[in-house]
Parts: structure tokens; C-alpha cells; sequence
């Protein structure tokens, strides 16, 4: 008998019988932990429904048990294409209206000065990915916390906003074999909040938008949403799961992920890159790996900078932008207006065409970004508040505590690969809205031990901690 | 989404990948509790996958990466390593098969890897690049080094390990 034959016969042997039926009904538990050598027989199973079918049968309020999440709304996402498919049905997609557009541009270079102006050092954000997490916070906000969201947004109201956001993510949703642009949007609401079933609905249809019932408090949930931002930027985000714990407040998390990765239309070729001086903003210099190459294209020269473009393979392109000699970027962040006009002064009629050389760092970076001093600035404060209204996903839930964002970007001879996260969490009823306060102990103060009964047992001052 | 057609769907999938993916799990881990344990994490994160690939081949392939992925979690984690793995759980009673099957778990895990995908998925090399995301040539060489190492441990008794890809 052959090696093949004889390995086939022991390994099919080995496969026990009834395991996908195990497998079916333990999807809904943890993975059950190792027998220990003074284990008995084997465990007892329980019976659960398949965690889909728990999806659609799950009555509002009703919460099975356990610490692994549980889905309560799946979206039906695009199919990947081959290039060709991508082209052809990138043609004859619908596409959203042009004020749809027009406002989203318009916000998103707002947003992008008003949250890198917050930032130091290499700077990154996703206009876009926050853009599409507030889309999904209007669909569930009320009264005047919708209003706020609406406007901007530049949208009337959130029908107009739930067509074109659907219209919008199956246009840009790219995934071929040359390069890909994946949205992805998830919710997760506390085991012990009530939700309303339909909003979750009108988000899975048209924010494809997957939404979780989970104990926020929990490791485990900490660890599906780690594994959820990491699977859903192709492992370049998400992985730890100690930065998406929560504190026991928080009674509904909002998540938006987008990944793009492309390749340039022509490569710049390794064998052009070389090391040359980069100058920083205070005239020192360091080392940069610079990519060369000459391209035929548009290019702007004017108002204190130069900018061009290079195309990728599906059709996106990055521009960049160099500020004359002696300007810096901050100028160019002052306002959304200076922004988006030095970001499209390539596709201005003022632009040329003529013979570009390109030389460009290679370059590859990571920030997280505090959002809410941005959004402030956008009007964006009172979703913050008390005032805040998400009565739409829950009677349960307060204003938001905190809004971040997670970013990175690798720029290299073959192309681009960029993704970012954002995240809103939204406090619990019954969480308490607090005054901070500081106590840095960093000059003299005083201290005592005081037992359960009042009675102090030592007093003291601390003069110098170092003595 | 119908629900009635993704539970069928779903139900299909678990049915027809689960073999491969415990024996899998199987080979890797060399406990039959945790492949169990793996198989049901790696439909877990598939479930909440945002972009599950729904072509078959690039469906297997996602299936086989997050497999090994998972089984190398496992491996590193703190309580994996404070506990023993327990022997004695395969029922093979058929010596020589056991043989066979005790050859290649003794066999280091990248080339165990190779040959269980080779051997019992009568995976393409090109194919199985894809899956463990490694240059073709190194699966090549796994292959190579693995089906050497079987010949000594089972004394030159199989003409088909000599045989060239």
C-alpha cells in the first residue's frame, strides 16, 4: 500500500463522526476549554440555534447568555469582481447625486483640516470614514442631535442620506485583483440595552452595517472587535484588544472601517530610488529613500505651492501637494476652502499639462487621533452633551463619550495601501456624566490613613518624595 | 439577506470544509479537543468576517490561512503552555497506519503542514502558496525536506514518497 493511501485511511479515521453537527451547534459558545488529564467523558453540548438563525428569530430585548457576541443584523455585502467586472460595472452603477458629492467633498475637507490641525508630526485622517460613521449615528439620533448631524453632513434629511450613503458604498466598494476599497461598518449594543430592531434593519440594508448584542464589558467582546478591525483592514489595524476595552459605561460602540489598497498605473521603478536629503520644518535634515520617475500629467504652480497627481490602476489617484519654499503645511489647514482648493488645483482650469518629475519618499506611518476637538470644531459638540438624542437605536443610551480614530499609510514603488478606523461610543443610562478633575501630587501636599471606623491612623506631609 | 438561504448556506459550508479544517487543525495542534476548539473559532470569525470571500477557491484558501492562524494563538498563549496536551486520544488501532500517522505529527510543523495539504487535500503546490501565503519555492522545499525526513523515519518502505513533484 502506498504512503498516500495509509496516511488518507489514518487521517480519515481519525475525523470523528458527527463533528459538523458539534461544530453547527457550539458556534454560539465559547470554544470549550481543554480537558484536563483528570477529566471525564466527554462534555455535555447544548443544543443552539445557528448563530444566523439567532440573528432573524432574535425577538427585541431577548439576549441569550454567554460572553461571545452575538449578531443581530448581517449585510449582504458586493461580491469581489475581476478588474474588467470592476471597470464595466463601475460604469453602470448608479451613481449618488451630484449634492450629495458636492456636500460630502465639502465636509471632508473640513473635517480634515479641523482634525489635523489637532495633530503633530506625520498626520493622517479618513474624512470619509468619518463621514460614514455619522451617517450611521444620524439614522439613529433624534430631534435636535439629528439636526446637528444633518447639517454637517450638508443633507436634508436622513431618507436622501440613507440612499445616497447605500448608492455611494456600492460605487466606491472596489475589490479585484489589482487593488481594493472596502468600507465596513459595525455596531455593538450591550447585552443588558433594549434596541430597536428596525434601525439595526435600515442599517444592515443601506449602511451595511453588521450589528453585535454583547457584553461591552468583556474580554471576549474587546477581542471581537479587535479581530473585526483586523479582518476588515486586511490585518494592517485592530490586533490588540486591550484598546477597544470598555469601563462599564459605555452601552453602544459605532465602528466604520475602510482598507484601500492599489497599485500606481505606472510603478516607479526600484532600480530609480535613492537616499537624498528630506528638510524638516525646523531646517534639519534627514535621510529619505526618494522614488524618481517622469510622468506626462497635469500639474498646478501658484498660491504658494505646487501640486500634482498620480493615477492608480483603479482609478483613484493621490495627489500631493509641496508647499513653496519657506511655507509650511499648517497654512494649507487653516480652512476647509484653502484645503480642498490645494487638493484639487490638479483638476483646476488653471492646471497644465506638460512632463512632471516625480521624486517621492517612500513613506509608512501610524497615528490614533482624538476626534472630539475636531468635531467640536465642525459644530459637532452636542452630540456630546446631555442634550444628545440616540433615541433611535435605544431609549437606554446617553451622549457619546469619546470618538477616535486609528490610521496608517504605506506609500512604496508598487503603490498605496492605507486604512483607518473610527470609533463612537455612546454612554449607557445610568452611566454617571461626570466633572473631571486633576491631582497631579507634583509639589508638597498633605495625606493620612484613615481607618474604616474615621479614626485617622497616620498624618502626614510630603515635602520631598526623593529625600 | 434571507435568512433561511445564509443558514443553508452556512450549513453547507461548515459541513463540506469541517473535515479538512480539523484534520487541519488536527495536524498542527496534535490534540483532537483543541482542532475541535479551532474549527469552531475560524466559522466564529468567518461569521463576522465584513468581506468573506465567496469564491471557492479564495474561500479555502481564507479557511486554511485562518486555521493555522488560529492554531499559532493557541500555541502561543500562557495557558496553552501551563497545561499538558493529552496523548493517548488517537485511535488508531491499525499499526501501520499509526506508523504513518505518528511519522508525520513527529515531522517539524511547517513541513507537516506541507504534507498533510499535499498528501491528503491533493492541494497543488501553487495552490497551497496561496493558502499559507508563502513563495511557491518555499512550499517546494517543505515539501522536499518533509518527504526526506518521512523516508528515514519510515525506513524507505513507500515508493511513493520518492517519487518528484
Amino acid at each position: 500500500m502506498t504512503f498516500v493511501r495509509r496516511y488518507k485511511d489514518a487521517m480519515r479515521r481519525l475525523t470523528p463522526g458527527g463533528l459538523s453537527d458539534r461544530v453547527l451547534r457550539g458556534l454560539n459558545r465559547p470554544p470549550r476549554l481543554r480537558r484536563r488529564r483528570w477529566a471525564g467523558a466527554a462534555t455535555v453540548a447544548v443544543a443552539l440555534a445557528v448563530i444566523l438563525a439567532v440573528t432573524w428569530l432574535l425577538r427585541p430585548g431577548t439576549v441569550p447568555g454567554g460572553g461571545v457576541p452575538v449578531a443581530l443584523a448581517a449585510p449582504d455585502y458586493p461580491a469581489s469582481t475581476t478588474y474588467q467586472e470592476a471597470q464595466e460595472a463601475y460604469r453602470q452603477a448608479p451613481r449618488p447625486s451630484q449634492d450629495y458629492l458636492t456636500a460630502l467633498e465639502d465636509f471632508s475637507y473640513a473635517a480634515a483640516g479641523s482634525l489635523l490641525k489637532t495633530a503633530q508630526g506625520n498626520r493622517l485622517c479618513s474624512p470619509l470614514s468619518l463621514a460614514l460613521t455619522l451617517s450611521m449615528l444620524a439614522e439613529g439620533a433624534g430631534g435636535e442631535t439629528q439636526r446637528i448631524l444633518l447639517e454637517a453632513l450638508g443633507m436634508e434629511d436622513t431618507a436622501a442620506l440613507r440612499q445616497e450613503t447605500a448608492k455611494l458604498y456600492r460605487l466606491l466598494y472596489t475589490d479585484n485583483e489589482v487593488g481594493c476599497l472596502l468600507p465596513a461598518q459595525s455596531l455593538w449594543l450591550d447585552r443588558d440595552i433594549a434596541f430597536r430592531q428596525e434601525t439595526l434593519d435600515i442599517l444592515a440594508r443601506d449602511y451595511y452595517a453588521a450589528a453585535f448584542h454583547a457584553d461591552l464589558d468583556a474580554p471576549e467582546t474587546a477581542q471581537a472587535i479587535a479581530d473585526w478591525i483586523a479582518e476588515s483592514t486586511r490585518g494592517k489595524l485592530g490586533g490588540h484588544p486591550d484598546a477597544f476595552r470598555q469601563d462599564g459605561s459605555v452601552g453602544m460602540l459605532l465602528y466604520n472601517t475602510l482598507y484601500f489598497y492599489d497599485q500606481w498605473l505606472v510603478p516607479f521603478a526600484e532600480s530609480q530610488t535613492t537616499p537624498q536629503p528630506f528638510t524638516l520644518e525646523d531646517g534639519s535634515q534627514v535621510q529619505a529613500d526618494m522614488m524618481h520617475a517622469r510622468r506626462t500629467g497635469v500639474f498646478y504652480q501658484g498660491e504658494g505651492f505646487t501640486a500634482a497627481s498620480l493615477p492608480f490602476q483603479n482609478d483613484a489617484r493621490m495627489v500631493f501637494v509641496l508647499p513653496d519654499e519657506g511655507a509650511s503645511v499648517e497654512a494649507f489647514l487653516a480652512d476647509g476652502d484653502k484645503l480642498a482648493r490645494c487638493l484639487t488645483a490638479d483638476q483646476s482650469p488653471d492646471a497644465r499639462t506638460g512632463t512632471i518629475e516625480f521624486g517621492v519618499p517612500r513613506f509608512s506611518y501610524e497615528v490614533q487621533l482624538d476626534l472630539r476637538e475636531g468635531m467640536e470644531a465642525l459644530g459637532l459638540g452636542g452630540l456630546f452633551t446631555q442634550e444628545a438624542d440616540f433615541s433611535g437605536f435605544s431609549s437606554e443610551l446617553l451622549c457619546l463619550a469619546s470618538a477616535r480614530q486609528g490610521a496608517t499609510i504605506t506609500v512604496d514603488e508598487k503603490g498605496c495601501e492605507a486604512a483607518a478606523y473610527t470609533e463612537m461610543a455612546a454612554l449607557a443610562a445610568g452611566a454617571m456624566i461626570q466633572d473631571t478633575c486633576t491631582l497631579i501630587l507634583d509639589r508638597p501636599f498633605l495625606y493620612a490613613v484613615v481607618s474604616a471606623s474615621g479614626v485617622p491612623l497616620f498624618v502626614g506631609t510630603v515635602a520631598n518624595p526623593a529625600a | 439577506m434571507d435568512a433561511t438561504v445564509a443558514s443553508q448556506e452556512m450549513e453547507a459550508l461548515v459541513r463540506h470544509y469541517t473535515p479538512m479544517l480539523y484534520r487541519l487543525a488536527l495536524t498542527r495542534t496534535r490534540n483532537p479537543s483543541d482542532a475541535e476548539d479551532v474549527v469552531q473559532e475560524v466559522f466564529l470569525r468567518y461569521l463576522r468576517s465584513p468581506h468573506p470571500p465567496r469564491e471557492e477557491e479564495h474561500r479555502k484558501a481564507w479557511l486554511i490561512r485562518t486555521a493555522c492562524h488560529v492554531c499559532r494563538n493557541r500555541a502561543a498563549s500562557a495557558w496553552f503552555r501551563r497545561t499538558v496536551p493529552l496523548e493517548g486520544e488517537i485511535p488508531l488501532e491499525d499499526p501501520q497506519e499509526r506508523e504513518v500517522f505518528d511519522a508525520v505529527q513527529r515531522l517539524p510543523l511547517r513541513y507537516r503542514t506541507a504534507i498533510y495539504l499535499h498528501y491528503m487535500e491533493d492541494m497543488p503546490v501553487a495552490q497551497m502558496a496561496k493558502a499559507l501565503g508563502l513563495p511557491v519555492n518555499t512550499v517546494k522545499s517543505h515539501l522536499h525536506r518533509g518527504r526526506a525526513l518521512l523516508r528515514d523515519a519510515l525506513k524507505g518502505d513507500y515508493d511513493d514518497l520518492r517519487e518528484t513533484l
